[in-house]
């Protein structure tokens, strides 16, 4: 066994990781291991004002795409799920990877995804704030497949009990609302007794 | 040297009890072979199993599931037949069950040891615990136990540290996070105990591991070592020359003259058997599988199986009932913050009371709760802003009560091999029969309903989850006594029956008490190997 102090480390996410103190039986690196144990709040910032610009220009974007005929499936599952999610940073990988599970869950998915993306489109919705003034909110199906939707990006997986799949973890949206204070498990690792300090 | 044996000494269970006893009778010189019935697995797999899990509540979930080492939880092995779903937690790779824990590392109270004599109930240990002191002693080196050595663990409010003990621990508790910190002001002043749960989690560098670095993740997985698991000792034991084998389903124990155990015999996955001959046997594959082995060594001579001939071999399956509620608080608090369980309260630990109903200790959980919250909220249909503004609140108010009771023995409460249902390899699986309504359960856990309305009521909470129940700690199985026609092993861990079998484990515990076992079963482990060691 031997430790290492503060390894940074590419995952096989192709993202930069740092693992601090590790023990390692092996005497070699998790292949996957996320620990970032610091968002800096100027991260944190910068998201949030990336975020409230691509609202302001969503709408914009949004009928540009209904008037495109050749938005793909994946495409208009990307832009749906932004609007359905409230959040305009989504990341495409993560929405291929849901779509293709949903896909794969359930032979319907696409014709009751082409529902739903027709009905937002004609009601013309551009921020989930008005989603329960719409008809949609008020069809079964169709707010069962906007629950279905925003769910798989909240809790980053697809499906319940054991055929249930996972599309991300640390980018569930879940724990996008505490992060400036809890990380997801396994992946916030700091200085030892720093959780003794009250949250802000 | 040729010896007539393989080994001096043969280990079945690489989990923290057979490890630790492997490990002393190798660094003694013995030549030891540890045979675990699970693969070998990498903690940096383990962990990437476990990121890649979408049900990260199963704590079996990262863990092996083989045709030949079945996960406990698995649909596939083993089989309730009692009144209650038992669902017994363990895993089968080496290292064993401490791979998921939370490192409570408890020693029992004096009184836990003579319920009988003192209350009335139950059984009385064979042995003290002035008896087990240094090996609980012996044990918290080991394992690295990080501890408050000022503290009355016996929850009596004593001015001086309780449970008598030989040596601090070998390192100073962790700070509680900002909750702990805030529920100890608040229940402190309201008739509990608040105090440190002893943990085998570094709070410094200690034997080549880290520090905790809060990735609240103690179960199912540390993802940097901080925390022990079995694993450390199977290692060391190999170090000193013990040799391990991997994927070697053990499934028969053979007696020869005197009733001295001669020999086992192991499966590997491709159905071979193998058997090995050694001078000492220990059994050490916890309190399922030990007594299941043992049920299933029939012979001529032993038509109960082996150690049984007080019948009592697979009785007694004990646990430690665990309730569960959860509420949300009024004030934010944030959960998730540091190690998974810094802190137990106690209404109180000892007394009276126990002649007629169980204790628990209780222990509010430090989990990150957002994925139960989340999941509540969408099933609900909420979506948009208020989504996030509902996980954001109910995250930060979230409380957990997960309550260990402890409960008697009782010997129709049992596991057995069964007797039409066969694994991959060809071998019966367990079949368990249990019950939870057993009376001084039921009425200490209406003394712990009481604590959960009032802990609610002390925070303004509001339910979350109602009460649920989950049976871990399986213990009892292979029973310790003094007396050879009612109990399975003596007070040394040596099987009444065969002078050179030893049990290992929590299976030998009389009484569970209501705190965690595993410092309790380690101590017992290096008590045997003790005894074994002035033998050979």
């Amino acid at each position: 066994m031997n430790i290492a102090d503060d390894i940074s480390f590419i995952t096989a996410h192709g993202r930069i990781g740092t693992l601090r103190n590790v023990c390692l039986e092996s005497g070699r690196l998790p292949e996957a291991t996320l620990t970032f144990p610091v968002v800096s709040r100027r991260k944190v910032l910068l998201a949030a004002l990336v975020n409230a610009f691509a609202g302001v220009f969503m709408p914009g974007a949004s009928s540009q795409a209904i008037a495109a005929p050749a938005e793909s499936e994946g495409e208009q599952f990307l832009r749906i799920s932004r609007l359905l999610t409230g959040k305009s940073d989504l990341d495409p990988a993560i929405a291929a990877r849901t779509l293709e599970a949903m896909t794969a869950r359930d032979a319907q998915f696409s014709t009751r995804f082409g529902a739903l993306a027709k009905a937002l489109d004609t009601a013309g919705l551009h921020d989930i704030t008005d989603f329960e003034r719409t008809a949609i909110a008020a069809d079964p199906a169709l707010k069962q497949t906007t629950v279905e939707i925003v769910s798989a990006w909240y809790l980053g997986v697809v499906g319940e009990g054991e055929t249930a799949k996972l599309v991300t973890y640390e980018n569930a949206l879940m724990f996008r609302p505490t992060r400036d204070v809890t990380a997801p498990p396994a992946t916030g690792g700091g200085e030892f007794g720093s959780w003794s300090a009250k949250p802000q | 040297m040729v010896s007539d044996y393989d080994a001096d000494a043969i280990v079945i269970g690489s989990g923290v009890c057979g490890s630790l006893i492997a490990n002393k009778l190798a660094r003694a010189g013995k030549s030891v072979i540890l045979l675990e019935a699970g693969p070998r697995m990498d903690r940096a797999d383990i962990v990437n199993r476990y990121l890649g899990l979408a049900n990260k509540a199963n704590i079996n979930g990262p863990y092996p599931d083989l045709p030949h080492a079945r996960d406990s939880f698995g649909k596939d092995y083993i089989i309730e037949k009692g009144k209650t779903v038992n669902r017994p937690s363990y895993l089968r790779l080496v290292g064993g069950t401490t791979w998921h824990w939370a490192g409570a590392a408890w020693r029992l109270l004096p009184n836990d040891f003579k319920m009988k004599t003192l209350y009335g109930v139950g059984r009385d240990w064979p042995i003290g615990y002035d008896d087990l002191e240094p090996f609980y002693s012996q044990a918290e080196h080991e394992l690295g136990v990080s501890g408050n050595d000022r503290e009355d663990q016996g929850a009596a409010g004593r001015d001086h540290p309780f449970p008598p003990r030989s040596s601090p621990y070998p390192m100073p508790h962790a700070p509680f996070d900002y909750m702990h910190e805030r529920i100890k002001q608040v229940l402190s002043g309201n008739g509990y105990k608040v105090l440190y749960e002893p943990a085998a989690r570094n709070s410094r560098i200690y034997d080549e591991r880290p520090a905790c670095a809060g990735n609240n993740n103690c179960t199912p997985v540390c993802p940097i070592g901080a925390l022990y698991s079995g694993s450390v000792h199977a290692s060391k034991a190999e170090a000193a020359g013990a040799r391990l084998i991997d994927n070697a389903v053990v499934h028969r124990i053979e007696a020869g003259a005197g009733g001295k155990i001669s020999a086992i015999v192991y499966r590997t996955p491709d159905g071979v058997d193998h058997r090995l001959t050694a001078r000492y046997f220990i059994a050490a594959a916890f309190a399922i599988e030990t007594p299941k082995l043992l049920l299933m060594s029939v012979s001529d001579r032993y038509p109960q199986g082996i150690a049984n001939s007080s019948g009592m071999v697979g009785r007694n399956l004990n646990c430690q009932p665990e309730s569960r509620i959860s509420f949300i608080a009024e004030e934010p608090l944030w959960p998730g913050r540091g190690p998974v369980h810094p802190q137990v309260f106690f209404r109180e630990r000892d007394g009276d009371f126990r002649k007629s109903r169980a204790g628990g200790k209780h222990v509010i959980n430090n989990n990150v709760p957002n994925q139960q919250i989340a999941a509540r909220l969408l099933k609900q249909g909420v979506i948009g802003p208020r989504l996030d503004e509902e996980i954001r609140h109910q995250s930060a108010r979230f409380i957990e009560i997960t309550t260990q009771h402890e409960l008697l023995p009782n010997p129709e409460n049992r596991i057995v091999p069964s007797t039409t249902e066969r694994d991959a390899l060809g071998l019966p699986r367990p079949e368990i029969h249990f019950s939870r309504e057993d009376p001084y359960l039921l009425a200490g856990a209406e003394a712990t309903k009481r604590d959960y309305q009032h802990v609610m009521g002390l925070f303004g909470g509001r339910p979350f989850e109602d009460l649920r129940w989950a049976h871990p700690h399986s213990q009892g199985t292979t029973i310790m006594g003094s007396d050879p026609a009612n109990s399975v092993v003596d007070g040394q861990g040596r099987t009444h029956d065969h002078p050179n079998l030893f049990i290992a484990g929590p299976s030998v515990m009389t009484m569970p008490g209501m705190v965690n076992p595993t410092l309790t079963a380690s101590a017992l482990a290096l008590r045997s190997a003790d005894a074994i060691l002035h033998e050979i």
